[in-house]
Formats: C-alpha cells, sequence, structure tokens
C-alpha cells in the first residue's frame, strides 16, 4: 500500500475591519462600514487567497476564523457570494473549525441560518459584559438584554459551539456585577468563553481618556480577585481552563483555531493588517504582517504588489522567546522532550539548570515532563517569562 | 630639521573653557587636518568625548606653521583633559613640553582648575602664555579678567592673548607667540637615547603605539630599544609623527614628539612615564617620570550574568591597554559572585569605564557603591587597607579607622560664602581660610574626608552658589574618624555589595534615607522585598516592596505575534540588566543609591 506523507496542518483567517462604530478600548484596526468598499475589499481578500491557493493546497486546513472588526455587519448576499467565492480557491473540510464573530445586535435568525448554511460550526458572540453601565463605558453598542436575545437566539438555532468574550477590570466595576456577568454567562449553554482583563492600548480613547484622568482604573488588587474568582466560578462548573485568558466546557471545545496559534502551528492571514506564519521548506519560519489600510490594501492587491508591510524569519532566539511565551500560557504548559526536540540539547540543558530558582519559588511547576505556570501564578505569567527568557 | 624650529607645547585650561575649540581653530588655521576631515572637537577621538564635550585622554598631533619670519616650524600640540579626575592625565602631557596655552574663559573667569593646572606648569618649569578666550560673548567681562590673569600670572597685558576660537580672533597671534615666547627643545642628538613615553594606545593590528617625546639622542626603525622600567627589548617597526594619523618618518630626533611601534603586545611593557633607550648603547640614567597614580575611588564591577565574567574581564583588560589608570582585580561577592573591584581617578572616570564597558563591550553591569580606601588599625597592632567596605573586619577587633583626607579650594562669588561654609561643615569639613581674589571672588581653603567630596559635593556646590562655583583638591594624608559599616539586608540576608562606611553621626539618618530609596528603585516583584538598614546587629531603619501582582497579557490572539514577543524582549532586557539576589532581583541603580539619598 502506497504510504502518503501526512499533511502539515494550517489555520485562516480572515480579518473584516468593518465596525458600526469603534469601542472605545479597541486597538484593533476598524474602520466605518461602507458598503462600495465592502465589495471591493472582499474581491481584494479572495484574489489574496488566490495567490496562496497552491500553498493552502500542500496542508491540512484545520480552521477557518472570521474576525475583526464585526463580521456580522456584512449584509448576507454579500457574505455568501464571498465564502462561495473562496471556496473554490480551497477546501475547507466539514470537520475543520469555521467561526465568525459577531455581534449581539446584528445577529438575526436569518444570519445565523445563512451562516450555517456556508458552513459556519462555531460562532462567537462579543458579549463582553451583561451590565449596561459596563457596556456603555466600553463604548459597545449592544445592550445587555441584546445580547440575551442573541444567545437565546443561538440557543434555537442549533449551533451547537458558541463563545462569548467578556471583559472585567472596568472602571467601577463592582464585584458583585462580575459575580452577575459571568453568572448569566452559563445560562446560555456557551461552550467556550474568553476572558480578558481590559487594556488600555495606546492610541485607543480609552487610554487618551486615562491620561486626561477622566477615570480611575481598577487596582490591581481587585483585578487579581477577579481572575481568579471567575477561574474558579467556571471550574466549579465544569469548565476546562486550557488557557490563561480561554475556557471550554470540553477538550473538544478548545478553540482549534487559537490553540493553533499558541502550539507554533502555521496560519495565513488574509486582509488589511492580518498575521501570517509559515515554516517553508527550508525550515525558515517566516511571519509577517498585511498593511493596515483597507484602501492601500485594495491598492496593492489590484496593482499586483504585496501587500505585506513587515516579514521577518525569525532566529533561533526568536523562535525560543515565542514558543515559551505562547505555550506558558497554555495551562499545561509544554513538554520537555518537546522542547528538546526543538531547540536541541545545550538549550535544553541551560534551561534545566535554571529550572531550579524557578520550581523552588513557585514560579513553574513540573509534572509529567510537562512544564507549566502554576495556576496561582498565572497573573504574573508575563513576569515570569521574561525572567525565564532573562536566563536563557 | 634644526631644534631651533620645533615647538612643544600643551593647553590647559578649566573644563569647558574653550580648549578643544582652540586646538581646533589652530589645527584649522595651519591646514593641519584636511577640510573634509575637519569637525568639532577633532582630536576628541572617541563618542563619548564628543557626546560630553570633554576631553578624556590626552591626544598630540604635529602642526606644521609657516611663520611670519618667513621659516616654517613644526609645533606639537598635546592635548590635555581639563576635568579634576584627570589631572594625572595632564601631568603626563606637560612632562614632554616647553610650553603652555594657560585658557581662561572670559565669561567665566579664573576656576579651580586654572590654578591647579597652573601649579602643574610651574612644577615642570614651563613657559607660559596667558590666553583670554570667549571674548565675544556678551557675559564675558575680558577687562576685568584679564586683569585678574595679569596679577596672578604677573605679566603685563600686553602679554595677554585675547581670543574667540568661534569667531577665529587671535589665532595667528597664539601660533606667533607660541614661536616667539615658548623656547625650542633643549637636545643633542648625539647624546644617548632618552625617549619619554607620555601616552600608549593599543592598536589590534600593530600593538601597543607609544606616544612619545625624544628628549636626547634619535631613534629609528630596526633600532633595538630598552624599556628602564622593564629592562625588555623591542626592535622598534616604525617611527613617526602624528596627525590625525600616524605618519611614518626616518627618525624621531632629540626634541621631537612623535609615536613608536616596535610589536609590543602588552601595554603593561610600554608602561606610561617610563624612559625609553637603545638597547645596545643605553643611557645611564632614565628621566624623571611620574609618581606613580593612586586611584580615588573603587567600586566593584559584575557582570548582571556570572557567565559573563570572563568577558568582562577581557574588556577591562582592553580598557586598561588605552588607559592606564585603570585599575582592576578579581574580587567575589556573596551577594553578586565573581566581579572586580576597580579603582578609578574620580567619579567621572569611573562613569565613563562604566559606560564605554556598556557601549563599547555590550556589558550588562552591577557597579557597586563607590568608596574611597580606608586604612584600618587592629587591636593586635597591625595595619590593613580596605577597599571595599564588606571587608572591614568585625568592629571588636578594630583600634581605629583611618581615611583619607584632602585639601580643597572653591572659587567662588562672595555672596555664596554663608552657603559654601555651611556645606563645607555638614560635609565633615573644616575651614581654613578665605583670600579674595578680587573685590567679588573669593578663593575658600579647607580640609575634608575625601569621601564627603569626591561623590556628589560639587553638584552640591552648584546648586548653592547657582553654578558660580569651582572645586579642587588633592589628597594629603589618612587621619582617623568615627567611621561605622552601613549593612543593607534584603530579605534578611546582608547584601554585601551594598555595605558602606560612613561617618556614626550620619548613620541613623542615613539608613532611613537610604531605605526608602531603596523602596523607590527596586521594582514590584515576584515577591515581597523586605529592606532593612542595620549597624553591627543594630536594624536602624525598614521598609518594604510590595509583591507583583499583575503582568499578564490579557489578549493574545489574532496570530499578531510579534509585537507581543517584542514587549517580552523589553521586559527580558531590563530583567537582564538586574542582577539577582537570592530571588531579588536587583537593579542596577539600587547599588549606587546611597549616591542620590540627601546626604546631609
Amino acid at each position: 500500500m502506497k504510504e502518503y506523507p501526512e499533511k502539515k496542518e494550517l489555520g485562516l483567517y480572515i480579518h473584516i475591519p468593518f465596525c458600526e462604530r469603534k469601542c472605545r478600548y479597541c486597538s484593533f484596526y476598524s474602520i466605518p462600514y461602507d458598503e462600495r468598499l465592502v465589495l471591493e475589499y472582499c474581491d481584494s481578500i479572495v484574489e489574496e487567497i488566490r495567490l496562496h491557493k497552491n500553498t493552502i493546497k500542500k496542508y491540512k486546513l484545520i480552521s477557518l476564523y472570521i474576525g475583526g472588526g464585526t463580521p456580522s455587519v456584512i449584509p448576507l448576499n454579500i457574505l455568501t457570494e464571498f465564502i462561495v467565492r473562496i471556496k473554490k480557491n480551497i477546501n475547507i473540510l466539514n470537520k475543520s473549525e469555521f467561526t465568525i464573530e459577531v455581534n449581539p445586535n446584528t445577529l438575526t435568525e436569518r444570519k445565523i441560518k445563512t451562516y450555517r448554511e456556508l458552513g459556519v460550526n462555531r460562532i462567537s458572540v462579543g458579549v463582553q459584559s451583561f451590565n449596561d453601565t459596563e457596556l456603555k463605558f466600553l463604548g459597545r453598542i449592544h445592550t445587555a438584554s441584546q445580547a440575551v436575545d442573541c444567545l437565546k437566539r443561538l440557543i434555537k438555532s442549533g449551533i451547537d459551539n458558541v463563545s462569548i468574550d467578556l471583559i472585567y477590570g472596568i472602571p467601577e466595576q463592582k464585584l458583585e456585577n462580575w459575580a452577575n456577568t459571568i453568572r448569566e454567562a452559563i445560562s446560555y449553554n456557551v461552550k467556550h468563553i474568553s476572558v480578558y482583563n481590559l487594556s488600555y492600548d495606546k492610541g485607543t480613547k480609552l487610554f487618551e481618556d486615562l491620561t486626561k484622568n477622566k477615570f480611575k482604573k481598577v487596582n490591581f488588587i481587585k483585578e487579581e480577585f477577579m481572575f481568579f474568582f471567575m477561574l474558579a466560578f467556571f471550574k466549579e462548573k465544569g469548565f476546562l481552563h486550557y488557557e490563561i485568558s480561554s475556557l471550554a466546557k470540553s477538550e473538544k471545545y478548545r478553540s482549534k483555531h487559537n490553540l493553533n496559534y499558541w502550539q507554533d502551528g502555521e496560519y495565513l492571514g488574509f486582509g488589511a493588517s492580518a498575521h501570517s506564519y509559515l515554516i517553508d521548506n527550508k525550515n525558515c519560519h517566516q511571519r509577517w504582517g498585511n498593511i493596515s489600510n483597507v484602501d492601500k490594501y485594495i491598492d496593492r492587491i489590484k496593482n499586483n504588489e504585496s501587500p505585506k508591510c513587515f516579514a521577518e524569519t525569525l532566529n533561533n532566539d526568536e523562535l525560543l522567546r515565542e514558543y515559551l511565551m505562547l505555550r506558558l500560557r497554555l495551562i499545561e504548559g509544554f513538554s520537555l522532550r518537546e522542547f528538546d526536540r526543538i531547540f536541541g540539547a545545550e538549550i535544553k540543558r541551560k534551561l534545566i539548570s535554571k529550572l531550579d530558582f524557578f520550581i523552588d519559588n513557585c514560579l513553574l511547576q513540573e509534572s509529567g515532563g510537562m512544564l507549566s505556570i502554576p495556576n496561582n501564578r498565572l497573573f504574573v505569567s508575563n513576569e515570569i517569562i521574561a525572567l525565564l527568557l532573562s536566563k536563557l | 630639521m634644526h631644534t631651533a624650529r620645533i615647538r612643544n607645547f600643551s593647553i590647559i585650561a578649566h573644563i569647558d573653557h574653550g580648549k578643544s575649540t582652540l586646538a581646533d581653530r589652530l589645527l584649522e588655521y595651519t591646514h593641519t587636518v584636511p577640510d573634509r576631515r575637519m569637525e568639532e572637537q577633532v582630536l576628541d577621538s572617541m563618542d563619548l568625548e564628543r557626546e560630553r564635550g570633554i576631553t578624556i585622554k590626552s591626544h598630540a598631533i604635529r602642526i606644521d606653521y609657516n611663520a611670519k619670519d618667513g621659516k616654517s616650524y613644526i609645533l606639537n600640540l598635546i592635548d590635555t583633559p581639563g576635568h579634576v579626575d584627570f589631572t594625572y592625565e595632564v601631568s603626563r602631557s606637560l612632562a614632554a613640553c616647553e610650553g603652555v596655552l594657560l585658557l581662561v574663559d572670559a565669561s567665566q573667569g579664573i576656576e579651580a582648575q586654572t590654578i591647579s593646572n597652573l601649579y602643574l606648569a610651574l612644577e615642570a618649569n614651563l613657559t607660559i602664555i596667558p590666553v583670554l578666550t570667549k571674548i565675544d560673548l556678551p557675559a564675558s567681562n575680558t577687562s576685568l579678567v584679564g586683569e585678574e590673569l595679569c596679577e596672578l600670572l604677573d605679566v603685563l597685558p600686553d602679554e595677554l592673548i585675547l581670543t574667540s576660537a568661534k569667531e577665529g580672533i587671535g589665532t595667528e597671534e597664539i601660533l606667533e607667540s607660541i614661536i616667539s615666547r615658548i623656547p625650542p627643545p633643549v637636545a643633542d642628538d648625539n647624546d644617548k637615547l632618552r625617549a619619554l613615553i607620555f601616552d600608549s594606545m593599543y592598536n589590534t593590528y600593530r600593538g601597543v603605539i607609544i606616544y612619545t617625546r625624544v628628549f636626547e639622542g634619535s631613534v629609528k626603525a630596526g633600532d633595538i630599544i630598552k624599556f628602564f622600567t622593564s629592562g625588555n627589548r623591542y626592535e622598534v617597526d616604525e617611527v613617526g609623527y602624528l596627525r590625525l594619523d600616524f605618519i611614518p618618518a626616518k627618525d624621531l630626533q632629540a626634541g621631537e614628539v612623535g609615536y613608536i611601534i616596535a610589536n609590543i603586545k602588552r601595554i603593561e611593557d610600554a608602561k606610561v612615564g617610563d624612559t625609553i633607550t637603545q638597547a645596545e648603547d643605553p643611557a645611564t640614567k632614565p628621566l624623571p617620570g611620574y609618581r606613580d597614580f593612586k586611584p580615588m575611588v573603587y567600586s566593584g564591577l559584575y557582570p548582571t550574568d556570572n557567565d559573563d565574567f570572563e568577558d568582562l574581564r577581557d574588556a577591562l583588560s582592553k580598557l586598561k591597554l588605552n588607559d592606564a589608570s585603570l585599575f582592576f582585580e578579581p574580587e567575589t561577592s556573596v551577594a553578586l559572585g565573581f566581579g572586580f573591584r576597580c579603582g578609578f581617578l574620580g567619579m567621572l572616570h569611573l562613569d565613563i569605564i562604566k559606560e564605554r564597558l556598556s557601549r563599547e563591550y555590550g556589558m550588562n553591569l552591577i557597579a557597586t557603591v563607590p568608596n574611597v580606601e580606608y586604612r584600618v588599625d587592629l587591636k593586635t597592632g597591625e595595619e590593613i587597607t580596605i577597599d571595599n567596605p564588606s571587608m572591614l573586619p568585625d568592629p571588636v577587633r578594630i583600634d581605629a579607622i583611618e581615611e583619607p583626607f584632602v585639601e580643597a579650594e572653591i572659587i567662588t562669588d562672595n555672596e555664596f560664602i554663608g552657603n559654601v561654609m555651611q556645606l563645607i561643615m555638614q560635609r565633615r569639613g573644616e575651614y581654613k581660610t578665605t583670600e579674595y581674589i578680587d573685590p567679588a571672588k573669593v578663593m575658600i581653603y579647607f580640609t575634608a574626608p575625601l569621601s564627603e567630596i569626591i561623590f556628589d559635593f560639587f553638584d552640591k556646590l552648584k546648586s548653592i552658589t547657582k553654578g558660580y562655583a569651582s572645586l579642587d583638591y588633592k589628597f594629603t594624608g589618612y587621619k582617623p574618624s568615627d567611621l561605622v559599616k552601613l549593612d543593607i539586608l534584603i530579605n534578611d540576608d546582608p547584601v554585601d555589595a551594598l555595605s558602606s562606611i560612613i561617618h556614626r553621626d550620619k548613620s541613623y539618618l542615613w539608613g532611613q534615607r537610604l531605605c526608602s530609596k531603596l523602596r523607590e528603585l527596586i521594582p514590584r516583584q515576584l515577591f515581597e522585598v523586605k529592606i532593612q538598614a542595620a549597624i553591627g546587629a543594630r536594624v536602624v531603619s525598614k521598609s518594604k516592596v510590595h509583591a507583583l501582582r499583575k503582568n499578564v497579557t490579557a489578549k493574545c490572539y489574532g496570530g499578531d505575534i510579534t509585537r507581543k514577543r517584542k514587549l517580552l524582549e523589553q521586559q527580558k532586557e531590563g530583567k537582564k540588566k538586574m542582577k539577582q539576589v537570592g530571588n531579588v532581583s536587583l537593579p542596577q541603580e539600587a547599588f549606587f543609591a546611597i549616591l542620590e539619598i540627601e546626604k546631609v
């Protein structure tokens, strides 16, 4: 019998940078919705995918993720044609994870139905909070009751894999409100929850208002409490905490697409400001990012120019840094054997020689050949990773 | 060329009085440096020198000048550093000259280093040409400063040269007076060779390059030379004179200044101040050399990562090649591991070495609190010297501790006398006398412990006199003082590298201030950090840094890994600069905290 070498796995990401309104805290690239522009943009993405068609063929597609922005602002007729054209170029398997991000206020029953027909099998809802005051502070366009309605519609629709995003550490957020939000979150049979700590990124309205002292940040002690309280609560309800900010109802509901990022998997991103990571046939690890401007992106694709705005080939040091940074986000951590295989005996020896300090001081733990950050130290994980890197 | 046509001179001045700018003008005027290579401070080849606008090393260059008398002359200019730390380098340069230009900034007047450099020049029996610079500045008081200068030097006003190096005024007059007033070297080519090494540098390809002044005899390629001190012999590869580059010449004759290359691999073999002679036909006596310099400030330099110890040794050895005044020997610290105890001429010198190590050799370093050298009389009658506070023996074994003292002088406006007196007292100084240089300007003489003067005294002095003060000092000897060792404990463990020796009367207050300063400087980390200051077993102060609560990247999706990795890289680099002591990471600044506290 003829044996075929197993195909490598690949994730695909499509960035839809259009929003009805920009949220106060959002640092991702997005612009207001504009139908003419959306049409041109979708054409460009199809073209960009076409350019990578032959590369994609060599892989087994494990996920397709349409993120944003707000992909759900795209009218169904446009989206349908867009997906159909994409599918002509690439082979999305039925068992591939196919996610679309949606905003609670724009998700109608018809939309859900169409998404299912197009092959979407996972929906990620940007709920953020079940408290209207907090939603208003964040500059979200939807209300808590719209979020509830949306989740109820999803249950009815039969889409099994629903994920929601929540944000904590919102200024003036009371502990009881946070408790309410997480209690509410599990009332709608969601399978996956991403919990983010509100961050103040430069360039956002939120950051600007912070520097103008329009509000006070939540103090670290409270944020830390919110984080651990949330973990304890969800775990008690049977959720599996598998990554710093991600929980899943069971192993099969872990986000395949995101796991791929954290596990050094390859992926291609299409559209303005999308990022890609490929290991080429010379075993060079290539990362690149597209230009963060829709007009320029469209122009470049039209003119047969590369939409990249940066590209790098990772050296061993950078690979090591990324590996530790990403792997130690996973609760299970990484296997020392795999580390040895990737980075070689010398670096492994160095790692081992520095481990005592970290293990003695409960900054890392080792169990069954896996090295990970202990649960109670997750909130200072960057500090631990940076310290570890400084020793290697 | 006959020695009658040679002039060897130096420029001396208080720091910032325009020495390097004047040198630039002389080089420009005589076309010594091609226009395309001319830049500001052209003689200062180290980046650090240009950035800080100071001269650290002395430099030499040969100038050809066609004088008004129709003859051409060779002028050898030896540039000197102006900062008090580098007095040693100045005296080295002066030994190679017959005369000096004494520069005084017309907007600043006579300053402390003007006086001390003048002493050095008089000691070396050199002809002094007074030059008033920056006469074009609006703030200049040319006539008053000119009068002061004439009075100081006992010269007539017309012997004073007025210049503005920026405007190029007076350049020719200076060149002419160098020829008319500075005597040519007295020399005889037929005598046995005696050449003074006044500086040296290390070149990776050619080995040690000796900067020398030939006093008697001559030297050429192929000669076998011998050093008086070591007795080592070398065959001369090349001799020549100094432009911006090395210009090979047939020989170097008596009276000339130039360089010698002789395949010398170790800088120690060509000691600055040593005399070179011909091996086959040696002179009987060396030239008067220099007194051996003594480091004034000691500090431990430790790599933040112990694995870099050998790299640090390597880097220090390389720096020493071009800086004979740097002293270092290995030492160990319980807290910091393996490192080097280094001796420096002063704080600026220490600063420069630290910066060169980090900039030119990429070293991540911890420098411990600088200190002076102490003498300790033990009850056994033994006397020991310590250059590291943590080596201070148990107080019960000590009979007395002696510390170095200096004689110092401050020049300032008389309106600040009160402030200055107060500062002197606070620094355990003993006032001697005051002299009026003119009705508004005074010179205050006092003695004080070196440790009180050498660190932040000058900054303090500047701030209490609105910048109108200059300081100079020289070491006089050791005297007993009531000193104690102040220890710092981090999480209950003493950190030897943070210990300091201070006067008993100040110990309590310093302990408190040091603790709160450390609390500011030590960043929050994964554990709570307890800081205590103790004298012997008695804790005099404590404070604490709370544990870090949060450092986590909330969002990490979308595949944009690069930005996050770079953030982490920055954090990592920050950590690399810190030293792990127990489970605490101490930043470099923490080891210098004691310099940052209010000393009074």
